[in-house]
């Protein structure tokens, strides 16, 4: 980092960011990519990212599908950036569909992971406080919940009911809108 | 205080017996020997593998029905839906509703507190505020008529926040001749945090209304008049004399941005924010058959439930049930009954009402000819599923009934006779700030709250 070079090397230099998993894996980023995480943001301004930026709570895997993700919004982001000066609105509007829809797609995609995974992509997203990373895998959860009974939540995640017949009388009372 | 018997009119569980609870079998052999739970064990059997943060960005994604259903999943689910740290960001729904300075929720168990102070003394006791009376609701927000005075007609208030805003008087010298005004309270905290208010002023027997709309945003009211007789002439059903606003007890509604409110003659008013009138639609048409002069057919209230535009219809003296209504269920009550209520609700797509369902007065009163108002109020639709709630006046009564189970449910009898129900549906997000709309006020050389509160301290001095 500290051997001089020309402009432009420095420029390129400066632009990447080393991620560090848990695992003492290393990860060579650009700026654009690494900034989705406002964690990693503020790091950045603050100037504490030389020598690479330690991710205690982020495996190497995770940390690989994360970056997968990042690096296609970050670019997303850009296009969408660099579309609305060069392209007509008409240009414009279909060149953003295109983009939402092929974003669209890769989220789907992106989604199809075991339910660990998707719960260690939830941490990760909760950690790094990467926005939209957070409400897509969070919707799917959230998705997987609507319209299921108690037992039915309890048995596809695995929770055992703690409440006492009671307690459950209780809240089944007071919420006897919802058993409907 | 809500009673947990059903009505003896159904004989039947207000709600289905909670199956057995089922311990694994790794966590019921630990407990059997008195052992603590091993880590793996009891992090996947307490919850989802998710810190509070995490878990609740989850579930402030859940529908809100689904939601307060899974508070049955564990304790953890409960305590996390429960906490009060969480409500800004988990969907609300309704609490219960205010009357004659209490509040009663339907399913709350006995002696549990009102989410907030009935009495309101947080604005009672601020300084320049007179008599307060509670005129309405929407979203979290409640609206207040304030009197006596010349400068401050209305308060708006979330009681959750205790955040207020006074509102300056909408009176024209237009309005001098005009008897009667009604004002309605629209929020909608999805769509912006500021409020608007929507004043009809007029007089009966008079087709021309003032219609004074007031915004937080801005800060003014903004004035108009509307013809009813114009209004009403397009869709050329109007059979009565003069149009007017009626006021019965739940007769306006606040769904997808329209403004909804009876007038007489069996119609509704479609209105906007901005009190332009978008279109009257006719009430929803007879179920029963009747006979010859008889056919009396009331709307008696509408309502919002689930981004639906509800309507029900009181019918009476009706000779014979419809057929497709006269199965074995229907036919038992309708032998010897004589009025009926029908669920209507609107659809949007096609411009008409869709009958839901329709009941009996010997099922859900366990008597028939029981008449609106004298013997029976409908007070308000659960805005997140098909529970309608009743006030029965003889006997001073809540009862639910489920337009899903059809079952009749008693929830408390009340002290004394409330003359109104608002119905509370919390919301912890600002809804503006009080300073903010007190310097709007200034500038435009309105007295503001504060200045209100300076003025009566100085006049006790």
């Amino acid at each position: 980092m500290a051997s001089a070079g020309s402009g432009d090397e420095k420029a390129a230099a400066a632009a990447m960011i080393t991620l560090i998993s848990s695992d003492n894996e290393k990860f060579e980023v650009t700026e654009a990519t690494a900034t989705l995480s406002q964690t990693i943001r503020h790091m950045i301004e603050d100037g504490c990212t030389d020598g690479g930026v330690p991710l205690p709570n982020v495996t190497s895997k995770i940390l690989a599908r994360v970056i997968e993700y990042c690096k296609k919004h970050a670019t997303a982001a850009a296009g969408e950036e660099g579309s609305s000066s060069s392209f007509s609105d008409a240009a414009f509007l279909e060149v953003d569909r295109a983009f939402l829809e092929e974003l669209e797609e890769f989220d789907d995609a992106f989604l199809e992971v075991d339910r660990a995974t998707l719960f260690d992509l939830i941490l990760a997203a909760n950690y790094l406080d990467i926005k939209g990373l957070l409400n897509l895998t969070c919707q799917k959860v959230a998705d997987s919940v609507k319209g299921k009974t108690p037992e039915q939540i309890r048995e596809m995640y695995n929770i055992v009911n703690d409440l006492t017949p009671e307690e459950e009388a209780e809240i089944r009372r007071e919420t006897q809108w919802a058993f409907e | 205080m809500p009673t947990r018997s059903p009505l003896a009119i159904t004989g039947r569980r207000p709600f289905p017996a909670p199956p057995p609870s089922r311990p694994s079998p790794a966590a019921a052999l630990c407990r059997r020997h008195g052992l603590s739970l091993p880590p793996d064990i009891s992090e996947s059997a307490a919850r989802l593998p998710l810190p509070d943060d995490p878990l609740v960005e989850v579930l402030s994604r859940v529908p809100v029905k689904d939601l307060h259903r899974s508070k049955c999943v564990s304790k953890d689910w409960r305590d996390l839906i429960g906490d009060p740290l969480h409500r800004r960001k988990l969907p609300q729904t309704l609490q219960g509703f205010f009357h004659a300075g209490d509040f009663i929720n339907p399913f709350g168990g006995s002696g549990s507190p009102p989410p907030v102070d009935p009495s309101f003394r947080f604005l009672k006791k601020l300084p320049g505020i007179g008599k307060i009376w509670l005129r309405g609701s929407c979203n979290g927000l409640l609206l207040f008529r304030h009197t006596p005075s010349r400068t401050i007609s209305y308060i708006v208030c979330n009681p959750s926040t205790e955040q207020w805003a006074a509102v300056p008087s909408e009176h024209t010298p237009a309005d001098k001749h005009n008897r009667t005004s009604r004002t309605y309270l629209v929020f909608d905290p999805a769509v912006s945090s500021h409020f608007q208010l929507v004043t009809f002023c007029e007089k009966q027997d008079w087709n021309l209304a003032t219609v004074h709309t007031y915004s937080s945003k801005t800060g003014v009211w903004r004035h108009s008049q509307i013809d009813w007789a114009e209004e009403v002439k397009q869709p050329d059903l109007w059979r009565g004399w003069n149009p007017y606003i009626s006021d019965r007890v739940g007769a306006s509604a606040f769904c997808n941005g329209r403004l909804y409110f009876m007038l007489n003659d069996c119609q509704i008013a479609e209105v906007d924010v901005e009190g332009k009138t978008r279109g009257i639609i006719p009430s929803p048409s007879l179920v029963g058959r009747h006979g010859a002069g008889t056919a009396e057919c009331n709307p008696i209230f509408i309502g919002q439930s689930q981004g639906h535009l509800y309507c029900i219809n009181e019918e009476s003296w009706v000779d014979k049930v419809p057929f497709e209504l006269s199965t074995d269920d229907y036919r038992s009550y309708f032998d010897y009954d004589h009025g009926l209520l029908s669920f209507w609700v609107r659809d949007y797509d096609t411009q008409k009402w869709v009958l839901k369902l329709s009941m009996s007065h010997m099922h859900l009163f366990g008597r028939s000819r029981y008449i609106v108002r004298r013997d029976y109020e409908v007070v308000g639709i659960h805005p997140d599923s098909n529970f309608l709630f009743i006030y029965l006046c003889s006997k001073r009564k809540l009862i639910s009934y489920s337009l899903d189970s059809k079952e009749v449910c008693a929830h408390g009898t009340l002290e004394q006779d409330p003359l109104w129900f608002t119905p509370y549906v919390p919301c912890f997000l600002d809804f503006l700030s009080v300073a903010e709309h007190d310097d709007k006020l200034k500038v435009r050389g309105k007295p503001s709250a504060k200045d209100v509160a300076g003025a009566a301290d100085h006049s006790g001095q």
